[in-house]
């Protein structure tokens, strides 16, 4: 009845949609650094994990990872061994810091946590991982893998350094 | 200015909010409106058995709805979301009032495209229509979906993770606009002032899209602002009164009637089309297409709404 007024043709409406999208996404563009982007994706990582993991139950989540790791460490920043460990609490597997090896030999540390375990499918999992750099507490969301029944992956990604790390696991004697 | 549109935002504060408007507006606004659209019909002497099936049939829609994306894999969609945003989407954006307004306005870009494309292929239409068979107008009929409404829609949201929009930021986007439309479906509210129905659908414009008057089909697709069907042609302003529903009416207040008989036109379609090209040309053309339908000639490049009642069967 009314609407006499002749419209754009179908490839002129997708021009038009094109730009539009163009137009938004520029701006968009021109409103975001790496920086920022890289929050985001850091504050957004808990989140993810809770959709994803709503049919897992976080608080059996990794079974079978529980004791010891020891991990070598070659970095700037620190080279020597440290010694992890996992243990079964109420909300789920958690992972303490309980020894340094470095040059100046053997020293035991107090329990600092340092792994949140989240999910875990029996060979891959992921969860939080926290750490201290120059006297500031850390998180970073972390991926595992085991690779056999004595070695475990964990990488993370914090602030563009991609940490990619060997976990061994330490029969209790050799303590 | 540009800088308080540009700083980074609290992301457990943002997806705060949109869990205040998406989730929680169904108990400020969605019930407590109900509530008083009830109480209207029972004034208009328009309260009976009907109008209560009705919403009882669409509540049922609604869970049924929700039982089947969960079963289709709500986690295998999020999935697929996060393996785009980190394998092959552009470089990611911040979270700041431009990124949140751009990627809202991506969003109901991408609606308005997808709504369109439900009405005008048949296996769109064949799910969508349920949204569309109810003779009524109220807030429960905004809960009335079909069994696959959510897997156009998922096309069309992809986009915007491969622009580097997060997968979460682009739901809760998604969700907002949904949620946004689902407010209009009310009479009780006529037409707001000029500004407002100039750049916003609204409930007077979403009543046009549920006419089933004849200048009144495939027309104001919008979610939130229409000024996309303004654009692209496909805006009815609401003249003559509204009469609800689709072309054949379903006239049945069944859940298993309501949430079903669209896949079950399309199959018998199907089953009466003879010729494998022309059962596929059933599933991708518009609804009323018909294989003895002669092809109006140039209308490869002619929107195919520029035919006029091709709802009628
Ligand atoms: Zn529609």
């Amino acid at each position: 009845m009314s609407n006499d007024v002749r419209r754009l043709g179908l490839p002129m409406q997708l021009a038009a949609t094109s730009l539009i999208v163009l137009g938004l996404v520029g701006l968009a563009r021109l409103a975001s650094s790496d920086e920022g982007a890289r929050k985001l994706d850091q504050a957004a990582e808990q989140t993810r994990q809770q959709l994803q993991g709503a049919d897992r139950d976080a608080s059996t989540a990794g079974i079978g990872l529980e004791g010891r790791w020891r991990v070598d460490y070659e970095d700037a920043w620190f080279t020597g061994t440290l010694i992890y460990e996992l243990r079964r609490e109420d909300t789920g597997l958690k992972g303490y810091l309980i020894e340094i090896l470095d040059e100046a030999g053997r020293a035991p540390v107090d329990d600092s946590l340092i792994l949140e375990m989240h999910a875990w499918n029996g060979s891959e999992g992921e969860g939080l991982y926290y750490f201290e750099y120059q006297g500031e507490r850390y998180e970073a969301a972390c991926r595992l893998e085991a690779l056999s029944s004595g070695e475990l992956r964990v990488r993370y990604d914090v602030y563009g350094y991609r940490g990619d790390e060997m976990w061994h696991r330490v029969a209790e004697s050799v303590r | 200015m540009i800088d308080s549109l540009t700083r980074a935002l609290d992301w457990d504060a943002v997806t705060t909010w949109f869990y205040v408007l998406n989730d929680l507006s169904f108990v400020y606004v969605v019930v407590p409106f109900f509530v008083v659209e009830l109480i209207r019909y029972a004034f208009l002497k328009r309260l009976d058995f009907d109008v209560i099936g009705d919403s009882v049939a669409n509540v049922i829609t609604f869970v049924s709805f929700v039982a089947i994306e969960y079963a289709l894999g709500l986690l295998f969609v999020t999935k697929l979301y996060f393996w785009i945003y980190t394998e092959i989407s552009l470089s990611h954006l911040s979270l700041n009032w431009v990124t949140i307004v751009t990627c809202v306005l991506l969003a109901d870009l991408a609606y308005y495209w997808d709504h369109r494309l439900m009405h005008r292929i048949g296996i769109g239409w064949a799910t969508h229509t349920v949204h569309h068979s109810s003779p009524h107008f109220n807030m429960s009929v905004a809960y009335r979906f079909g069994p696959l409404d959510a897997v156009i829609p998922l096309l069309f949201s992809l986009p915007l993770v491969m622009l580097g929009y997060h997968p979460i930021l682009v739901l809760l986007s998604e969700v907002f606009v949904q949620q946004f439309q689902a407010i209009l479906h009310t009479e009780a509210i006529g037409k707001l002032p000029r500004p407002i129905e100039f750049l916003f659908n609204t409930p007077s414009h979403h009543r046009v899209h549920h006419g089933s008057n004849l200048q009144y089909w495939d027309k104001n697709y919008a979610g939130i602002l229409i000024i996309w069907d303004r654009m692209f042609g496909t805006f009815e302003p609401e003249v003559e009164q509204v009469r609800f529903g689709i072309d054949r009416p379903i006239n049945s207040n069944n859940p298993l009637v309501v949430f079903f008989h669209g896949l079950q036109r399309l199959a018998s379609k199907l089953v009466s089309t003879k010729g494998l090209g022309n059962k596929l040309r059933v599933l991708i053309k518009p609804p009323s297409w018909h294989p003895s339908q002669l092809e109006p000639a140039g209308s490869s490049s002619e929107p195919a709404e520029l035919r006029l009642p091709d709802k009628l069967e």
